[in-house]
């Protein structure tokens, strides 16, 4: 293990329509190790999107102002050439995006788009290409439907079927690192799993090295390695993802978890019962801010939380949180 | 919940034996139709939630339309208080039409986005036709207080609302026609945890303080859990299986029961009691 993927201090600003910037990223820092599956935790507003297209020099037209560094093999990445950066992403880097629909070509047939990421990165000749497609496809899809998926317009397949030939996509040039934004959001609950399971199986397969980016905590137990937190642009807690789902620290990992209803053992008489909800809105990132972020919504704040912003504090050796409730320790 | 118990005598809404096709049309020859509704019954009791759950194409939107008025089903019978809607007017239907409100996945795309908050808030009261305009604009902002809207948003384009502000407004609106029904389509199903958990826990003061009944039409098994009364689960236009949410969750009897449930993303840990607030 190394790591293979290296965020420093990443900080990125766009300009709002009403023309005051506001901060997406706020200074995000860490490492993605080789072959692990690092989950980021994140809702509207937390700046997890952007996190996700950052790392590939991908930048909104109004972001205005970036800094900090996103090392891959050695190389910064926010400092490479576009016609570089080009040349790592989709080969190197692959993201997959949350909307198949809307991420595929509508009027190209599935196989072709697939072998166009493989004609971009030209490592063989057409023969090759065909021969690779087809190979990824039965990675995906039992080999007696891949031909038939080979050769399907995107609106013939379903949403799942759809996903997957994303996947196809992100894995076609054998990538180190794939990045996925909410890969599952659109789907509905058999599908989402389906998708889940298909990830499972290609991180075990090829020794994927991944990021997944997701709102729903557990979608990533049982699958990612460690749990990044974002909230308001920043990363409030971090750890093993068993440590961090069994115990979250942070008071907003912790609401975020109690609001969601439980399957089995609460009481849930409709009507009687209320969910733990966060109050107030999601962050707003144009808001001035002094003081922690979730100040404004946290149930246990205190004076200090006003004042200044909390550091991230050593928990454990591996796990940190950004909250006064911890810094004394 | 008294108002509950009390109510609960007659069924605000009775559909029978309902069934939906879609004519598949092709360039050559006919295809088959497409059963979306096959022959669906059940009744909703005032103040209660019933919850339709299933897998996407089972027939639950298509239920949601036929009962919301936006479909005409093909055969059977929808009874809103004891009034058979087949038999209807146009013009005794639309009456029927204002107590069942109909909310939608995502409220972004059903308002106009050069509309204030206030005007698209105002809109169904301008078209129900029987206020003034300074009872309309008051009535507005009773509307945005019912839903926790600060009534500083009166004067905000959609655009500049978050998701879950949106939501509430779309709850907003439809509560200006004093709703008996109302209908939420996967309305929480784009939101994040902590919203949905805010929206559902304002679905439920309003339940109390209204004695609202609602059709909650979802694939999040846990969510329709918490929110219903009763639980329906629907696959290819049929009800499968209906019952308390507890005999569901503990002892599914239907395949598609079983796979919903084993699609639920839990968090594998035992989660701390839920708190009294």
């Amino acid at each position: 293990m190394g790591s293979i993927l290296e965020v420093r201090d990443l900080r990125v600003s766009y300009r709002s329509p009403g023309g005051n910037a506001f901060r997406a990223l706020d200074g995000v820092s860490f490492c993605l190790e080789s072959g692990e599956v690092l989950g980021i935790l994140g809702e509207s507003g937390s700046g997890k999107s952007t996190l996700a297209t950052s790392l590939v020099g991908l930048f909104h037209a109004n972001a205005v102002t970036v800094s900090g560094a996103v090392f891959f093999e050695g190389q910064d990445l926010l400092q490479a050439k576009p016609g570089d950066l080009q040349k790592i992403r989709g080969k190197h880097i692959s993201l997959i995006f949350q909307e198949p629909s809307v991420a595929l070509h509508p009027t190209m047939r599935a196989g072709r788009q697939i072998r166009r990421v493989l004609a971009a990165h030209g490592t063989k000749g057409g023969r090759g290409f065909d021969q690779r497609t087809r190979q990824v496809l039965e990675q995906l899809f039992f080999a007696e439907e891949a031909e038939r998926i080979a050769r399907s317009y995107p609106h013939e397949l379903s949403g799942g079927q759809r996903q997957r030939v994303l996947i196809a996509q992100a894995i076609a040039c054998g990538p180190s690192v794939i990045i996925a934004d909410e890969p599952t959001a659109s789907l509905d609950p058999t599908t989402q799993k389906e998708i889940l399971d298909v990830f499972r199986a290609l991180r075990k397969s090829l020794s994927l090295t991944m990021m997944f980016i997701t709102h729903n905590p557990a979608l990533l137990a049982g699958f990612a390695d460690r749990i990044l937190v974002l909230y308001a642009g920043r990363v409030i807690e971090r750890g093993p993802a068993a440590e961090i789902l069994a115990s979250p620290k942070h008071p907003y990992t912790q609401l975020l978890f109690q609001s969601i209803p439980p399957l089995f053992g609460a009481p849930r008489k409709a009507g009687q019962k209320k969910l733990p909800a966060i109050s107030g809105d999601s962050y707003s990132p144009s808001l001035p801010r002094e003081g922690c972020p979730f100040e404004p919504r946290c149930p246990e704040r205190m004076d200090i939380c006003k004042s200044r912003e909390p550091v991230l504090v050593n928990l454990s050796e591996t796990r940190t949180v950004s909250c006064f409730r911890y810094e004394d320790r | 919940m008294t108002a509950k118990s009390n109510e609960t005598i007659e069924p605000l809404v009775r559909v029978e034996n309902l069934v939906k096709h879609y004519s598949k049309k092709r360039l050559v020859g006919s295809g088959e139709d497409v059963r979306a509704l096959d022959g669906v019954s059940f009744s909703i009791f005032r103040g209660t939630t019933l919850a339709v759950v299933g897998e996407s194409g089972s027939g639950k939107s298509t239920l949601a339309f036929c009962l919301a008025g936006l479909e005409r089903p093909t055969s059977g019978n929808i009874w809103f208080e004891e009034t058979g809607l087949s038999g209807l007017t146009e013009k005794d239907r639309r009456a029927i039409r204002r107590q069942i409100q109909l909310i939608f996945q995502d409220p972004a795309n059903s308002f106009n986005p050069r509309w204030s908050v206030l005007e698209i808030l105002t809109e169904p009261l301008v078209v129900q036709g029987n206020l003034g305009r300074d009872e309309m604009k008051s009535s507005a902002y009773a509307l945005l207080e019912q839903v926790s809207l600060s009534p500083q948003l009166g004067e905000k384009r959609p655009s500049e609302l978050s998701g879950g502000q949106r939501q509430r407004l779309a709850i907003a609106r439809a509560l200006g026609l004093r709703p008996k029904l109302l209908i939420l389509d996967e309305s929480l199903s784009a939101l994040d945890c902590s919203l949905q958990a805010q929206i559902a826990n304002l679905l439920m003061e309003l339940q109390a303080s209204l004695g609202m009944t609602y059709l909650f039409i979802s694939h999040d098994l846990a969510m329709a859990a918490h929110l219903a009364d009763e639980i329906a689960v629907m696959s290819r236009g049929q009800i499968v299986e209906r019952g308390a949410p507890e005999g569901i969750l503990t002892h599914p009897e239907s395949r598609i029961s079983r796979e919903l449930l084993a699609a639920v993303p839990r968090l594998d840990f035992s989660r701390p009691p839920v708190a009294e607030s």
